[in-house]
């Protein structure tokens, strides 16, 4: 019994420990910040551009690496899970990349673009669904 | 698996099942992330008093990590009702001519990729929550995500009412 307290007890200890250290770490700040600052800014490239690492088609379960029409057929095809992958695997690469550089080029970064970028993306993503607003 | 579960359930109850699973994900979030925002935004200085004192009298920083886990755990909810909803749900939507009903669901994917984005700066920000050069950005940045949080609820909700599974 006292050994399964002092094991969960040393379990947990060791969880805070592992997040207090993550969050100390400088690497991860500037992974965290470049990963924050390149999603809106990726996510908007794929939707304007039609970049997305796969196209799934639902009605068939079939994928397509890249961006594939629609099988005549086949029911429709499904580009967001293919646009989210490749965001998330560009920010982890640019995020990766920016750890090699020097610490004082990441502290230049305004944080505020953390949250400012977002807002932005709202934009051109909203006119990029204009069709939508536009019928009926 | 599924078909184990379909044995008992009709396909429609199934999917109606992890809707609501996501819903009450969302639902969660949109509680912690506002209790958040209120608090960043609008930190007491005394102890708490009337209702509105005490909403905003919460621990901010210890919801960080519950928070991050809630928006993976119901996005990947969502993703997966999406592959369904766009069959069902959205193809009748557009035949019905819901076209601004779908615009805005489609704002509510969007809005939800960018925000899962922004989630690894927003954990960081809140484990320094003590270090005062990250104060604005990680008050913004959760008010940010709050905002988004009620967004996609609202439109989710709107959407439901318009064509849920099995209607």
């Amino acid at each position: 019994m006292s050994t399964t307290t002092t094991s969960s007890a040393t379990s947990s200890t060791s969880s805070v420990a592992t997040a207090s250290s993550l969050a100390a770490s400088a690497r991860v700040k500037t992974f965290v910040i470049v990963f924050a600052l390149a999603a809106p800014v990726l996510y908007v490239l794929c939707e304007l551009l039609s970049m997305p690492l796969f196209t799934y088609h639902p009605a068939t379960n079939r994928i397509d690496l890249g961006w594939a029409p629609g099988r005549k057929g086949e029911g429709p095809a499904m580009y967001w899970y293919g646009w989210t992958a490749t965001m998330l695997i560009g920010c982890a690469v640019l995020g990766g990349l920016a750890t090699l550089l020097p610490e004082r080029l990441i502290n230049k970064i305004p944080l505020a673009l953390i949250w400012i970028l977002p807002i932005l993306a709202l934009g051109p993503l909203a006119w990029a669904l204009m069709p939508f607003w536009t019928k009926g | 698996m599924l078909d184990f579960v379909l044995d008992f359930i009709s396909v429609s109850t199934f999917w109606t099942i992890l809707l609501i699973v996501h819903s009450l994900l969302a639902v969660a979030l949109l509680g912690a992330l506002t209790h958040q925002a209120i608090a960043v935004t609008m930190p007491v200085r005394q102890a708490a008093g009337n209702f509105v004192d005490r909403f905003r009298a919460v621990p901010a920083a210890g919801y960080a990590t519950a928070i991050c886990v809630l928006w993976i755990v119901a996005f990947i909810m969502g993703a997966w009702i999406y592959t369904k909803y766009r069959i069902y749900i959205r193809i009748p939507i557009e035949q019905a001519g819901f076209w601004k009903t779908q615009g805005f669901f489609e704002m509510k994917e969007h809005v939800a990729t960018i925000g899962l984005g922004l989630l690894p700066a927003y954990w960081y920000f809140w484990k320094n929550a003590r270090d005062p050069q990250y104060d604005s950005a990680r008050k913004w940045l959760t008010v940010l995500l709050a905002g988004i949080v009620w967004f996609n609820f609202l439109i989710g909700h709107i959407v439901n009412n318009v064509r849920g599974f099995g209607s």
